[in-house]
């Protein structure tokens, strides 16, 4: 399959006036990446701030990808004003965990819930994971969220027979995730309701070839996804630019989601 | 050393037929009627999750945790000045016969803790995996670890204090009194740097906290012991016993003031170098939407009331009694102020990323909910009735110091 | 019959244990059983990913929003999981991939789709949408919100019927309606009413009226009145009206009002949108006709900027990261553009948009002023002669094609000046230089021809150019002949005075200063000369790029038009970075002339004739209603059609003639509409429209005031083809198609087919009941049969499987044997109902090679053009490669029947916010300028029902600058009322006695021209699930969400002559939402 979509990441290439569709590049790169053993793969995210547009079509995605309940979230795009009157500009931010290489949130896991893989992924392990929220006061990121078990859905009617109702109403939201590449359903007070959730990188998708839900769907393509240990990779040559930066540094994080400014 | 102390065997236990004082049975009601109050809460939160509660994902902490600590301070911070006073200052004194209910209070607040920190977990029926998969880089193991020891420690000191006197059974309780020291220690400053590591939490972040943690656990120690000697003691409130509960007061005075310079001081450390995060942590303790915590409840009544009725000179234990009352009550104001606002401080911090999502706990406010209030009243109606049996039933009461006897 | 029985004389329990042995019944609906085996099965899944197969795949079109990007929906166990771009689509990957990539290559290949897109399941999976018909309960006012449902083939019978249906006495069915059956008849009378409109003596004209009625003397009461034949007959009292309404379904929907039923009123939402950009489109594109010496065909259209290749654009009204035809499409080639350095633009708005703040300049314009703005830029650019004089010159065709262009322009064209005025462009024989006289064609018929000194024939009277200070007579549409005139000229020849269109524009930029211009519009000098410096340094690569903000003002068919003269200027039009045109494949069959001809597919069609409620078809002058005096009651739209705002207010006034059956589809119309509030209060009024019928998946802002809500498949369930837009230069069709099925959705039968309970139902419901013709056994002709929807959606898709040319060789390849796999296995979890492969097979033919095109086609959801085919060197493929009438004939010689005086027919620059008697609105007191816009997480009335949208933006605030906000000392949230002279208590006509105050938030921003505040489209609700409603006496809980935030529509300016209708644009149709002074106080 990587190889029909190289070539047709070529051939695509070949018609564009510019690179291509970035998303067909990183996808044959992806694919590549899949053929080494995990512990040789380095995902890391590249965001160009130049390019976010702040449409939050990342942060549904995820929501949908992973089915994420009210009040939890992976990834904020965060806006702000900079300027005065007529002087203005915006800056959109997108937030994801940042998958740091020294990250605060495992340090603190009593239980090693929430783990480094050899890949870079910051990962949670729900069935063992007791909910105590250390992780989330840990991280200086705000990239942790609590899952309360809310539902979008609870107060709406049920109503048979009158209208759709909620048992079928709220299917968007009861399908299971595939989280981890498990089967994740929403039973009351069962993994992952009592669990802090957070962005994996899509993690069940990326197993299979496919670019992770915001990078898919990044409408500025300002979100860039790979191996920067593949250094023929979109994102290895992103983070070698001049024009990275990553969020508070001084922490020693050492974030894996890196920013073009 | 002024004349010893009448010689008198363990305070008679009464004939079981005898009916209960009115004071007592009332203790009981109280104790019964909050548990069953308070089991409500429990229902609520077994069926509810944490949903009833006022937690979110920007303030995941609240008032479990810091009852939590509190009671740590409690039971730890009581003990600790105990087994030094008696142990280690060796005062040739009453106070070591109030090692029994001592112990059993400090069991009894246990109990509080760890009902309290067991449901703030997600998934409290998976405490146990962090004995099965620990992971010794977090301090949070260590807290739980040690405080596990220090149950079992406690026990077997109670056990020690239950059983007939002999030799052996002192020196063992000698052993672990001295073990218990550094355990004691070790387990709150734990229980500071559990916050102290946190760089989320500016506010949290440094040295300051197991060290202020320490200060907290003896004043709040010495009030409970001091409560307690003053209010327990079964003998008659003889001179030595006068003088006792003095000494006991001075010392809640000295640590009281020690530790509002503390605080003061750990306030100017904050708010010079103006950290920001840290800087509004603090301002919201001073001048936030709760001040009256910090102000009237710490500061008020439980600074400046205690230190008022203790300094008047006064013959009279009762009101050093009172003054550790009011003490124990209050100081729960200060872990309230160390746990919450530190963690409101996001708002400021990241106040384009809350406003960016929007549902339920991704607020930056927090107020406990009658939910967690009745949780919390069922923890400590729980630890109450512990007392209670232990008090009325096992009879764990105060005794007579032996040393005194032998020196007679 | 209808199988979601279940009327309210049954209980609930009889209701439950009918409907449980009725298989498929909207009780089923309720039970859970789908929802917990699906759970089940899902939770005993072994591999657990199964989204990523492309069996579990199904590629389709978004209508989150009216972009219409290609989808692909990922299915587990049937319900749709997670929504991704379809990477076949130019809408989500760019480029898109090539249309022969095999469908399996892309089964973890998705394409960018904006947060709505994302959110779709939430459209599709929604509590409050309604699964059996609803009938207002007998006794209570309409938008009570007291429902019971009752039986389909009831509904049907009593809607057909008529009859007391509610107890307030007898209402009028369609039977009744439907008067005038007779083709023949219809089409005699037709040619009848032509005659008498053309007739202009108006002696004549009545005596042709009375030969009329004698003629038709026994057809007579089947007319809405003998003495106006002109109205048409009383079919025309049934009225169509839909909100969002694409090309398939359209095609029926059409079918069953116009061909069957016979009525001319089909009138969609256009001017609610961006009428006047699509009518000032219309307007320059009309051709001339040498037959009729007239300028006719002008097509309903407008151009947007080939945003790829453009070096630089100007947006003018124009939100492009929030919304447009939209953001998936556009957006990266625009941060690409930026960060690459290969483009830049700058944006005119008011606000700060989301795309102002990636823009090299932001200019911050009054509202209302976009045309002095272009006026200042036309000005200049013409002065310092930056302007395409090559493409200015060109005449003709002829011209254009030799000097390496497609399209040219009337601007060299000679226009006659009479005591000073532009009217209409001279022709040869005015100035002597073509004589009259006859000829014989070559069927040796009598013709008139013009020739001129030296022998040139023309079969019409030539216009004129300058050539070299000579006129010359030209044809426009000559292909051999070119002639290339000068651009500037003002002359007198022969006594006449003419001036070249481009003149008479330039006449009118240089009417005021640059200084002037930038006064008017609240900027600076400065700012017009730069744009206009940058705006002539890139070629054909320079485009402005216009949308709402430009068009939906009183003036908009001007600002569009001063606009579009400077892409004239630049001459961009066809060219690549240029202005271009949307193209998609002929679906009709016309072109190809085949496989399915559908304008032949008819067994008999009915005849529609007579005046539209809107006063579109034809001129008042023309019309027997025109006595010589103006105004008219309400406004005549000779230059427009589909004008949303007039619809209810026209029904109001019953002017030219009343309704009596409204059917709504897919319409918010009283939420859409500025001043919506006066839609309502007609809505509510049986006396008025004493019958409405709405088409709906929930119970909406408008079908609440329906008398019967028929439920409607949502746009995950049905078919639709839905086009394109400008901004793509590919030829495309974008094809939606059935993806799920709600499970146990109520099925119905029509000529004994079972199909869904939707809008096709319930029209072919009604074609069977009165036996209309185009349906039914032989609707599309002896033996062909119209019985189900899919016999109409597969032959259109087979036409664009197999192409536009008749051999065949345009048409796509044919599926192998593993994509005509993975299609049926993809659609394995749909009822025979909606997917039966024999039925759809058979509903083209049965012809095997077809059917596997079909299915290719419908594998990738629509058919796309490769990418590079789009460009042939400079210029674009798919171009527009026609006249544009920079003047305007036809407009300058169009009478305004509010004024009486005839329309300019140029750009030019007129002030905003007049009445429709074009008297200037002082509102004194209401100190802001109201303005509104879209945000990226909001379409319409729509959106509010998808929660994981509204954790993103929950109310929608107003924005306001933060020096204005200081003046009325207001802090960030803090709540506000929005009133307006024609809303002084600001405040909704909601359901019957309710009142909604327009209460909001504000918002502080520095972002916003001080003086204007904006509000984004979208909250404020009062249905929708808002609020609470009763079905069946049961109480249904509104959802206090939907409820959130405010809708300020109702403060939209009233017509101050009209009185219960917004401002309009007369000449390009526009309702008007920026043209409103309002009151912000502090509650
Ligand atoms: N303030 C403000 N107002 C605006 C605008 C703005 O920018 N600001 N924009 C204007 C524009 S551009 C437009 S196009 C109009 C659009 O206004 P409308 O054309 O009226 O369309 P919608 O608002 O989408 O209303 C569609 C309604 O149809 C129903 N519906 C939804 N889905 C379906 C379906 O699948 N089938 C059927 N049968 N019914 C369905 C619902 O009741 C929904 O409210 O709004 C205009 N209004
Ligand atoms: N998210 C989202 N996207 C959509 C839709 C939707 O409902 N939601 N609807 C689709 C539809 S139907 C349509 S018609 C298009 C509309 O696409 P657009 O017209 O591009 O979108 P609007 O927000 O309606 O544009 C109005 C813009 O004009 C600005 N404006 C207001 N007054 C003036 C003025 O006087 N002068 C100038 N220069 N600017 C002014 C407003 O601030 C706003 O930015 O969007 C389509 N895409
Ligand atoms: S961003 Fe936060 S959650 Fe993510 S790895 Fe770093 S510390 Fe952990
Ligand atoms: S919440 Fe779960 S992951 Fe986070 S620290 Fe506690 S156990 Fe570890
Ligand atoms: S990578 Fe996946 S999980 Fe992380 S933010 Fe993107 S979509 Fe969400
Ligand atoms: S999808 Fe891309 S452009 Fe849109 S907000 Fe997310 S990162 Fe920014
Ligand atoms: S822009 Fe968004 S909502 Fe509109 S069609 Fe495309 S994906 Fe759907
Ligand atoms: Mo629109």
């Amino acid at each position: 399959m990587s190889n029909v979509l190289e070539e047709l990441a070529i051939s695509v290439l070949a018609a564009a006036p510019a690179e291509g569709d970035v998303l067909i590049r990183m996808k044959a790169e992806l694919e590549r990446a899949l053929q080494k053993p995990e512990e040789q793969r380095r995902w890391v995210m590249v965001i160009d701030l130049r390019k976010c547009v702040g449409c939050h079509a990342c942060t549904v995605a995820c929501v949908a990808e992973n089915k994420l309940p009210p009040g939890v979230v992976y990834r904020q795009v965060a806006e702000e004003e900079i300027g005065t009157y007529p002087n203005v500009s915006m800056r959109f931010i997108p937030r994801p965990c940042l998958h740091c290489d020294k990250p605060p949130c495992v340090d603190v896991c009593p239980v090693s819930a929430t783990y480094k893989r050899p890949d870079g992924i910051v990962a949670m392990d729900y069935e063992r994971c007791i909910g105590c929220r250390y992780c989330m006061n840990a991280c200086p990121y705000a990239s942790r969220y609590f899952d309360f078990g809310f539902s979008n859905y609870d107060e709406t009617p049920e109503a048979e027979g009158l209208i759709v109702g909620k048992p079928q109403g709220s299917l968007s939201e009861t399908l299971p995730s595939f989280e981890y590449g498990k089967v994740w359903l929403r039973k009351r007070e069962q993994s992952p309701i009592g669990n802090v959730r957070k962005c994996h990188f899509c993690l069940h998708r990326i197993e299979v070839g496919e670019l992770p839900a915001c990078t898919v769907t990044c409408i500025g393509r300002a979100t860039y996804f790979g191996d920067a240990n593949d250094p023929e990779s979109l994102v290895a040559h992103l983070i070698s630019r001049p024009n990275v930066m990553r969020l508070r540094e001084e922490l020693g994080t050492q974030p894996r989601v890196y920013y073009l400014v | 050393m002024a004349k010893n102390p009448p010689i008198v065997a363990d305070a008679p236990r009464p004939a079981p037929a005898k009916k209960m004082s009115t004071a007592e049975r009332l203790l009981w009601l109280v104790g019964i009627v909050a548990f069953l109050i308070g089991s409500y809460g429990l229902y609520q939160r077994f069926t509810n999750g944490l949903r009833l509660t006022d937690l979110g994902s920007f303030v995941p902490w609240g008032l479990w945790v810091a009852t939590y600590e509190y009671f740590v301070w409690l039971e730890v911070g009581s003990l600790l000045v105990f087994t030094v006073l008696v142990y280690l200052v060796k005062w040739n004194s009453v106070l070591a016969g109030m090692a029994r209910t001592l112990y059993l209070t400090a069991i009894a607040i246990l109990s509080m803790a760890l009902i309290l920190i067991g449901l703030d977990l997600g998934h409290p029926f998976r405490f146990w995996h962090v004995f099965v998969w620990p992971q010794w880089g977090s301090l949070m193991t260590w807290m739980i670890w040690l405080h596990m020891v220090y149950l079992i420690v406690l026990v077997a000191k109670l056990a020690l204090e239950m059983v007939r006197e002999t030799p052996t059974t002192k020196r063992i309780t000698a052993w672990l009194s001295y073990l218990s020291l550094p355990l004691g220690i070790a387990l709150i400053v734990v229980a500071g740097s559990v916050f102290g590591v946190v760089i989320g939490r500016p506010a949290w972040q440094g040295s300051a906290l197991p060290l202020y943690f320490l200060i907290s656990a003896l004043i709040a120690g010495t009030g409970l012991l001091t409560f307690q000697f003053v209010w327990f003691w079964p003998g008659e409130r003889t001179e030595e016993y006068l003088a006792v509960a003095r000494k006991l007061g001075q010392l809640l005075i000295a640590l009281l003031i020690f530790g509002l310079i503390a605080s003061a001081l750990g306030g100017l450390v904050i708010l010079y170098p103006g950290v920001p995060a840290q800087a509004i942590a603090f301002e919201l303790t001073l001048f936030g939407p709760f001040w009256w915590v910090y102000w009237v409840i710490y500061v008020g009544f439980g600074v400046f009331v205690p230190l008022l009725l203790l300094l008047t000179r006064s013959k009279a234990a009762r009101r050093i009694g009172v003054a550790a009352g009011l003490l124990i009550l209050t100081y729960i104001a200060v872990p309230l102020n160390i746990v919450i606002p530190p963690q409101l401080s996001i708002e400021v911090v990241e106040k384009s990323l809350v406003a960016a999502y929007h549902g339920p706990g991704m607020k930056t406010f927090y107020f406990p909910t009658i939910s967690e209030w009745l949780v919390t009243v069922f923890a400590i109606a729980f630890g109450f009735l512990v007392f209670m049996v232990g008090y009325h039933i096992l009879w764990l009461r105060p005794r007579i110091n032996h040393s005194a006897q032998k020196e007679g | 019959m209808a199988k979601n029985s279940g009327s309210k004389r049954l209980s609930r329990r009889d209701f439950l244990k009918l409907s449980a042995v009725t298989a498929g019944t909207a009780a089923l609906l309720g039970n859970l059983p789908v929802y917990k085996t699906l759970i089940a099965r899902a939770a005993s899944m072994a591999s657990a990913y199964t989204l990523a197969d492309i069996k579990n795949q199904i590629n389709t079109v978004c209508l989150q929003c009216n972009t219409g990007c290609g989808i692909k929906v990922k299915l587990l166990e049937g319900v749709a999981a997670k929504i991704e771009g379809n990477p076949y689509s130019p809408w989500t990957l760019w480029p898109h991939l090539p249309y022969k990539t095999p469908l399996k290559e892309t089964a973890t290949l998705g394409g960018a789709i904006c947060p709505k897109g994302q959110s779709g399941l939430q459209t599709a999976y929604d509590p409050y949408r309604i699964v059996s018909v609803l009938k207002r309960k007998p006794g209570t006012k309409r938008g009570e919100g007291k429902w019971i449902t009752i039986p389909f083939e009831q509904a049907i019978e009593e809607i057909v019927e008529g009859g007391d249906l509610f107890g307030e006495g007898h209402v009028d069915g369609f039977r009744a309606l439907y008067a005038l059956r007779d083709p023949n008849v219809a089409k005699q009378m037709s040619d009848a009413v032509t005659k008498i409109l053309d007739e202009k003596d108006p002696d004549k004209k009545r005596a042709l009226v009375e030969e009329f009625k004698r003629t038709f003397a026994d057809y007579l009461d089947t007319l809405i009145d003998p003495d106006h034949p002109d109205l048409g007959p009383k079919n025309n009292q049934f009225a169509f009206v839909w909100g969002r309404l694409k090309n398939g379904r359209g095609d029926l929907f059409k079918r069953f009002v116009i061909d069957a039923f016979g009525s001319v009123n089909a009138n969609g939402h256009t001017t609610v949108c961006q009428g006047s950009l699509y009518f000032a489109g219309k307007a320059l594109s009309e051709q001339f006709d040498p037959k009729t010496g007239k300028f006719t065909g002008g097509s309903k259209f407008y151009w947007q900027t080939d945003t790829a290749n453009s070096e630089f654009v100007i947006y003018v009204g124009a939100n492009m990261f929030d919304a447009n035809y939209g953001p998936p499409q556009r957006v990266p080639k625009m941060t690409e553009g930026n960060v690459s350095g290969g483009s830049k633009y700058a944006v005119v708005d008011p606000r700060h948009s989301k795309a102002a703040a990636k823009a090299w300049k932001w200019i911050p314009i009054k509202p209302g002023e976009d045309a002095a703005l272009a006026m200042g830029m036309i000005r200049w650019i013409i002065e310092n002669e930056r302007y395409n004089k090559q493409f200015m010159s060109n005449a003709n065709k002829a011209a254009a094609l030799a000097n390496g262009e497609k399209s040219w322009t009337t601007g060299p064209w000679l226009v006659k000046i009479k005591d000073g005025k532009p009217g209409k462009f001279v022709r040869a024989s005015e100035l002597g230089l073509v004589e009259k006289g006859t000829a014989t064609d070559a069927e040796g018929k009598e013709i008139t021809v013009y020739t001129t000194a030296d022998g040139v024939q023309f079969p019409f009277d030539p216009f004129v150019a300058l050539v070299d200070g000579q006129p010359v007579p030209f044809d426009p549409n000559s292909t051999d002949v070119p002639v290339v005139g000068e651009p500037l000229a003002h002359v007198t020849i022969n006594g006449v005075e003419c001036k070249t269109g481009l003149q008479i524009i330039f006449e009118e930029a240089q009417s005021r200063t640059i200084e002037e211009w930038a006064e008017i519009a609240g900027i600076q000098a400065s700012d017009i000369i730069e744009l206009a410096t940058e705006f002539t340094s890139h070629g054909t690569k320079a485009c402005v790029d216009i949308h709402r903000g430009v068009s939906q003002h009183t003036n908009g068919f001007y600002n569009v038009l001063a606009w579009y003269t400077l892409n004239c200027l630049v001459g961009n039009v066809d060219h690549v970075g240029g202005m271009i045109k949307g193209t998609t494949y002929e679906y009709t069959g016309s072109k190809a002339g085949g496989p399915f001809v559908l304008s032949k597919l008819y067994n008999a069609k009915n005849v529609a004739f007579g005046l539209d409620i809107l006063r579109t078809r034809f001129t008042y002058e023309k019309s027997t209603l025109f006595d010589g005096t103006y105004p008219t009651k309400r406004p005549w739209f000779p230059l427009a059609t589909d004008l949303y705002q007039e619809d209810i207010p026209s029904m109001g006034d019953m002017y030219p003639y009343q309704v009596k059956i409204l059917m709504l589809y897919m319409s918010a119309i009283n939420y859409a509409l500025p001043s919506g509030q006066t839609v309502s209060e007609i809505l509510a009024d049986p006396k008025k429209i004493p019958l409405i019928i709405a088409s709906d998946i929930l119970i909406g802002e408008a079908s609440q005031y329906a008398d019967y809500i028929f439920p409607d498949l949502s746009f995950l369930e049905r078919w639709e083809l839905h086009g394109t837009h400008p901004s793509v230069p590919w030829k495309v069709e974008n094809v939606r198609q059935p993806v799920i099925s709600i499970p146990g959705w109520p099925t119905v039968k029509v000529w004994g087919e079972e199909i869904p309970l939707s809008a096709e139902a319930l029209m072919m419901a009604i074609a069977e009941r009165l036996e209309l013709p185009g349906f039914g056994p032989n609707g599309f002709g002896e033996g062909i049969p119209f019985t189900r929807p899919e016999h109409l959606y597969l032959k259109q898709v087979a036409n664009i499987a197999f192409g536009e040319k008749p051999d065949g060789s345009d048409a796509v390849p044919e599926a192998d044997d593993e994509e005509v796999e993975i299609f049926l296995q993809a659609r394995r979890h749909l009822p025979k109902s909606v997917f039966d492969p024999e039925v759809w097979k058979a509903a083209i033919g049965n012809d095997e090679s077809l059917w596997r095109r079909v299915i290719y086609v419908l594998n990738r959801g629509g058919r796309y053009q490769d990418f590079a085919k789009a460009y042939q060197g400079d210029l674009v493929t798919n171009a527009y490669g026609k006249q544009l009438n920079l003047y305007q004939e036809k407009t300058a010689t169009t009478i305004n029947t509010m004024t009486g005086k005839p329309f300019i027919g140029y750009a030019a620059y007129i002030p905003p916010g007049i009445s429709s008697v074009g008297e200037a609105i002082e509102d004194q007191g209401y100190d802001f300028h109201l303005i509104t816009h879209k945000i990226i997480t909001m379409t319409k009335a729509r959106t509010i029902t998808n929660y994981w949208l509204l954790a993103v933006e929950p109310e929608g605030y107003l924005l306001m600058n933060a020096s204005d906000a200081r003046r009325l000392g207001l802090k960030d949230g803090d709540r506000v009322r929005i009133s307006s002279a024609s809303n002084p208590k600001g405040e909704w006509f909601d359901r019957d006695g309710n009142r909604k105050p327009m209460i909001g938030k504000v918002k502080i921003v520095e972002g916003m021209r001080p003086g204007v505040v904006s509000f984004p489209l979208g909250y404020g609700h009062w249905a929708s699930g808002a609020t609470d409603v009763e079905i069946d006496g049961r109480r249904i809980k509104g959802d206090p969400r939907r409820a959130a935030g405010f809708h300020g529509n109702a403060a939209m300016r009233v017509d101050p002559h009209l009185g219960n209708v917004t401002l309009s644009d007369l000449a390009g149709g526009s309702a008007v939402f920026y043209d409103t002074k309002v009151k912000i106080e502090k509650v």
